[in-house]
């Protein structure tokens, strides 16, 4: 049985959640990017039920980058192996990377946010300096040369990108920080003797979160892109299925030079479809975020 | 804070950003698995002595910390080791490539900056109408394409399937002692599709970032101003909006100066362009780490310094900005 206490707190969490909806849902983009996502989410969950073929099933010779026929709507690739199933396989690959990626980043960013957005005084002007220093350390040659001494693995690719993209998340979560930590509440907290752990975890953190949460969305729209760049330099890791790997292939198999159209441009038409389904669920929390952008 | 005090502070950390850059490479180069003599000899037939001559005359005998200090010291000097491809020094290589990527990339830096700024004024301008839509999702559009696809993409329709344009390379090869006309339409048609395909990738991103200045600066008072004055719509973009809104730019568009590096190396790679974004990928397929890390340490001094440029400029350009 739930409590009457319990009723009333998921009846305002039900009344946040709806108020959160409506908001979101006045910007279409938002509601456009969030079904496009639902939708790549069920393919990755599920590559199987999907696929028409098994991704690795390689054909005869004569079925080598063969355009779309009845049997392979989207034609075969330089193996023979089903152009759609690979797609559908890569939806995984590629979104998993991403999220692991973006996970790391955050993790990464939030944490250097807080600590060094919370400290005043010496030890924290030294501390936001020393983060400073690492905040404009260029991130994508770093990315590459990490990418190239670390064994090409689903994990390691997704390591590298999350370690070389958490400086967007810091300094947003930095700034986010600085303003909250001179609130009443903080002093509060603080005059009732609470320690600069609680005060972070317990008073400042929930705060920060939901601007976490829109930063990822924005991150991960980043990790996929990194994925399909590091796998078309030759860094990615070329037994995981995923749209970089595929175009990694078509690159140096020369599908675009061969006139394989199908076998380039789906995998690079998906990536672009997922960063901009991102980019609008972006918009949409944007929209809940930042009371200012409403139209009243 | 004093203008001087900020520009000392932002020099300082810039430096002390090369040199977490430089200990990393040194480190990170450090812990690959392998001999690095065996590496620069590409020879198992060599005995130990002779593997011993190799490595004292690399300085692989010594202590990490003395290499690390020789390190440091020779990346000043500006010796960046032996490629172990092409087996001459690695700086002689970047600046042989140089001048390659600075023709594309400042052409195409250009070209995309007056394409981006047009088109963010024309979206900011008529922000929420059917201009600003279409300049608006566009821009979003190409601003989401990986650069390497779009330049496969741009290969297979004007070079493959209407070919107007050669696939890739700078030159022609094959023309001998060609007069000036033939070598100029060679090297111009050579140069104009990995140009456009450059300037549509990067278009995009900076009309983005002129899109949200304008919207900005719209709201200004000396806009109201201006409106009230009775000045055109023509006069107050060209006078009052175009100054005001290209400042943010500015640092916004060094800030985003990854996307340069990114693109000189898409779109050189797959153009088979021969500049200083190719030779990262070969440095990867040939596995030539001295090349590598060559690419590395010239990329990323670049980038920092284009940021402490940015930074500088930016607060003479607008004297409001005080640190």
């Amino acid at each position: 049985m739930l409590s009457s206490a319990k009723v009333h707190r998921l009846l305002v969490k039900k009344k946040s959640f709806e108020q959160f909806w409506n908001i979101y849902t006045t910007r279409k983009a938002g509601s456009v990017g969030l079904t496009i996502l639902i939708a790549l989410c069920v393919l990755a969950a599920f590559p199987g039920v999907f696929s028409p073929y098994n991704p690795r099933a390689t054909g005869p010779v004569s079925s080598f980058m063969s355009p779309p026929s009845w049997s392979h709507f989207l034609g075969t690739d330089d193996a023979g192996e089903d152009v759609l199933s690979l797609l559908i396989w890569g939806a995984r690959g590629s979104l998993m990377i991403g999220s692991f990626a973006t996970l790391i980043a955050i993790m990464i960013g939030a944490s250097v946010g807080l600590v060094s957005g919370f400290y005043g005084g010496v030890k924290g002007e030294l501390m936001m300096r020393v983060t400073d220093i690492f905040l404009v350390l260029p991130a994508l040659p770093l990315m590459i040369i990490l990418a190239a001494v670390l064994r090409p693995s689903l994990w390691n690719v997704a390591l590298v990108i999350g370690v070389t993209g958490w400086t967007g998340t810091a300094r947003i979560v930095r700034s986010a920080v600085i303003s909250l930590r001179e609130r009443t509440y903080v002093y509060r907290a603080r005059s009732v003797g609470c320690s600069n752990r609680r005060i972070v975890l317990r008073h400042i953190l929930p705060d920060v979160v939901p601007l976490i949460f829109a930063n990822a969305v924005i991150v991960v729209a980043f990790a996929v892109a990194s994925e399909a760049f590091l796998s078309f330099l030759g860094l990615g890791d070329v037994s995981t299925i995923s749209w970089g790997s595929m175009l990694y292939f078509a690159f140096n198999r020369g599908a675009f030079t061969a006139g394989a159209y199908w076998y380039f441009l789906p995998p690079g038409l998906l990536i672009v479809t997922t960063i901009l389904a991102f980019t609008g669920v972006g918009y949409g929390l944007d929209e809940v975020l930042n009371p200012r952008l409403r139209k009243t | 804070m004093e203008l001087r005090t900020y520009f000392a502070q932002r020099i300082v950390q810039s430096l002390a950003t090369i040199f977490v850059a430089l200990t990393i490479d040194f480190y990170l180069f450090r812990i690959l698995p392998g001999d690095p003599a065996q590496m620069i000899a590409r020879d198992p037939r060599l005995n130990p002595q002779q593997m011993e001559i190799l490595r004292a005359s690399f300085g692989l005998d010594k202590p990490l910390y003395v290499q690390y200090a020789i390190f440091i010291e020779n990346t000043f000097k500006l010796n960046l080791g032996l490629s172990f491809f092409y087996r001459v020094p690695v700086a002689s290589i970047l600046f042989e490539r140089l001048a390659n990527t600075l023709y594309l990339v400042g052409l195409g830096t250009l070209l995309s900056m007056a394409i981006g700024l047009v088109l963010g004024i024309i979206a900011g301008w008529y922000r929420g109408k059917a201009p600003d839509r279409i300049a608006f999702g566009s821009a979003l559009l190409f601003y989401s394409m990986p650069s390497f696809w779009i330049s496969m993409v741009a290969i297979y329709a004007l070079a493959v399937v209407v070919p107007v344009f050669p696939t890739g390379g700078m030159i022609n090869e094959r023309l001998l002692n060609p007069d000036w006309l033939t070598a100029t339409q060679d090297s111009v048609s050579h140069l104009a599709l990995p140009l456009i395909t450059y300037s549509l990738v990067f278009a995009g991103a900076y009309a983005l970032i002129m899109r949200t200045s304008v919207i900005n600066i719209l709201t200004e008072d000396y806009v109201v101003t201006a409106r009230a004055k009775g000045l055109s719509d023509l006069d107050i973009v060209r006078k009052h909006i175009l100054k005001n809104a290209a400042l943010p730019s500015v640092t916004l568009i060094a800030m985003n100066i990854g996307l340069v590096v990114l693109g000189a190396i898409s779109v050189e790679t797959v153009f088979n362009w021969p500049g200083v974004g190719l030779l990262v990928y070969q440095a990867i397929f040939f596995r030539d780490y001295p090349l590598l890390q060559g690419t590395f340490v010239f990329f990323t001094v670049f980038m920092v310094v284009a940021n402490l440029i940015a930074d500088m400029l930016y607060s003479f350009l607008d004297p409001r900005v005080r640190y």
